[in-house]
């Protein structure tokens, strides 16, 4: 065998995850510290920290933060509590559930643009599902995505619906890899079903809770396609997340450097809940 | 009294699994439906079940309202060919990272962690850079881009799957006087073969369903499937029986690939495979 054979295996993908991940990064970091105005091709100059600065004075910024943080909290909760719900319904062998178990994961792999655009047919106060169904008993239309109170928790209801049976799945994957011995012990010990999933299951499914916790806040961070084609931020701006934000400055108004600057802190916070979700993963294990 | 109690505490259990399922399925279900109706179906309130179906939105989308056919080529290109490009960098990548450790337990911490970066960390540079070089709107645009995400995800699901592999096959062959390289190609490949299956569908899944960057770096000719149904959201309204049968077709397809990789799911979303 080739001495160098090993390293020369992992070289192009060092190269080029190096040329298409890192080097955007620095690329990114960079352009943040210009006014780089597409619009106005004349104004590209060094403010250094200043976009950055200008963030903690801009109310649509600090809105959008608010608002991603809430989208976050509600959507991730919501999956936690139904997914573990689901799973540990799931858990059992009994007829026809290897084909429910299939059917129930289909919204994840919904392409998320078309689901915002599915649910926008179902929330539409005319002619869609969701007011027919209240009609069925007896109450009347609801605006929905329409109302600006309600438009936030009709764009988290859509997450909701996606991505609940993600949480279920690896929770149930969890569930499925708990040591048998220890339940059944709990079981003769006398035990009830809810003691024993509170004393026993849980405690053990914690890690697995944590990791998928994880990666919902994750994905929830990316969070762009569903609500641009179901509100494309509004009404007004009260379903403008983040992403939809940066979106706005950077390819509405072509302010690159400040659009640059919002993505950094996108990142800034990503890496704040890594951290911190690692540190639990850490503690959990112990 | 004890079955009874039994039987009542299954047929509850069917009841809640019922509701789980409506409120999964209806979404999609009335997605299609919407598609196979006449466009002044479309709008009736109570909504009519049963009704003779129509391939009329159909129609209109592959050959009348937008060119369709080409935007099904720009979603297969990119998901081809990045899907390609991501299985032949990552897959020696992650047997190399699985058999010698090579940069030590660092290394694949950092290949993952491309796939973390906020999508405007990679997509402005992209933008700014493919501008420059007249690359925007073009088919090449999305491949890059793609690769930050699917690459890190083959090298790590890869990874998994070799290091489950007893490495005593491959020493075996060696010593029978095979080199690596021939041990690789004739042992370990055709033991891998599942595995890369499962991941290169991740992958195409991914690309499919992919629209911020597609969004953003591609306009009028390169667009893929999930950003050419905007077309039916115009000034006059909502073309909800061609938008309707634009978003089963693109669905479809990842339906089908999901139920091919089903049993990887899990291991799937570990390495968090479905969104980008």
């Amino acid at each position: 065998m080739p001495k160098k054979l090993p390293l020369f295996l992992v070289l192009p993908t060092v190269i080029v995850l190096a040329s298409v991940g890192f080097y955007p990064l620095i690329y990114s970091i960079n352009i943040s510290l210009y006014d780089l105005n597409l619009a106005i091709a004349w104004t590209t100059y060094f403010v250094g920290a200043g976009n950055y600065l200008s963030l903690f004075s801009d109310a649509w910024f600090i809105e959008s933060t608010w608002r991603t943080f809430i989208y976050l909290a509600g959507c991730t909760t919501a999956e936690l509590l139904l997914g573990l719900g689901i799973a540990l319904l799931m858990n059992t062998e009994m007829r026809g559930f290897r084909t429910f178990r299939f059917l129930i994961l289909l919204p994840m792999v919904v392409t998320p643009a078309v689901a915002g655009l599915v649910w926008r047919v179902l929330y539409n106060r005319e002619f869609g599902m969701l007011n027919y169904f209240l009609s069925l008993f007896g109450f009347g239309p609801s605006p929905w995505v329409a109302d600006t109170n309600l438009a936030l928790p009709c764009v988290m209801l859509v997450d909701i619906w996606q991505w609940t049976p993600m949480m279920f799945l690896m929770l149930l994957a969890g569930l499925q890899s708990l040591p048998v011995e220890v339940l059944e012990v709990a079981g003769v010990d006398g035990a009830s079903a809810f003691q024993k999933f509170r004393h026993v299951t849980l405690p053990l499914l914690v890690p697995t809770i944590v990791v998928a916790v994880l990666f919902r806040v994750m994905d929830a961070l990316k969070v762009f396609d569903a609500v641009y084609l179901l509100t494309g931020g509004g009404p007004g701006l009260t379903t403008e997340v983040l992403n939809i934000y940066a979106y706005r400055i950077g390819f509405k108004f072509f302010r690159m450097g400040y659009a640059g600057a919002i993505a950094i802190f996108i990142l800034i916070i990503t890496m704040i809940f890594t951290t911190v979700f690692i540190f639990a993963l850490r503690r959990s294990t112990e | 009294m004890f079955t009874m109690k039994k039987a009542i505490k299954i047929a509850l259990m069917y009841i809640v699994v019922a509701v789980i399922l409506f409120a999964t399925l209806f979404p999609i279900y009335w997605m299609v439906e919407t598609s196979l109706k006449e466009p002044v179906e479309t709008f009736r309130i109570p909504p009519k079940w049963i009704f003779t179906p129509t391939l009329e939105n159909y129609y209109q989308v592959l050959f009348v309202s937008i060119p369709f056919t080409r935007y099904l080529l720009n979603s297969v290109f990119t998901a081809t060919v990045s899907t390609l490009l991501a299985l032949l960098l990552g897959i020696p990548c992650a047997y190399s990272l699985a058999r010698f450790r090579v940069g030590g337990p660092h290394l694949p911490s950092w290949i993952l962690s491309t796939r973390f970066l906020p999508p405007f960390v990679v997509v402005i540079p992209f933008f700014l850079m493919f501008r420059d070089l007249g690359l925007l709107d073009t088919r090449f645009a999305l491949i890059l881009p793609y690769l930050t995400i699917q690459l890190p995800f083959v090298v790590w699901f890869m990874r998994a799957f070799i290091k489950e592999l007893p490495a005593d096959v491959e020493e075996a062959a060696m010593i029978d006087g095979c080199s690596r390289v021939e041990a690789l190609r004739r042992i370990v490949l055709p033991l891998m073969k599942p595995a890369i299956a499962a991941s290169a569908v991740f992958c195409v899944i991914f690309s499919w369903n992919e629209f911020l960057y597609a969004l953003i770096l591609t306009g009028m000719d390169a667009k893929t499937l999930p950003v050419a149904t905007l077309s039916f959201i115009t000034e006059r309204g909502i073309m909800w029986g061609e938008l309707t049968a634009a978003g089963t077709m693109t669905v479809l397809p990842v339906i089908v690939f999901a139920f091919i990789v089903q049993k990887h799911m899990v291991r799937g979303l570990t390495y968090g495979m479905l969104k980008g």
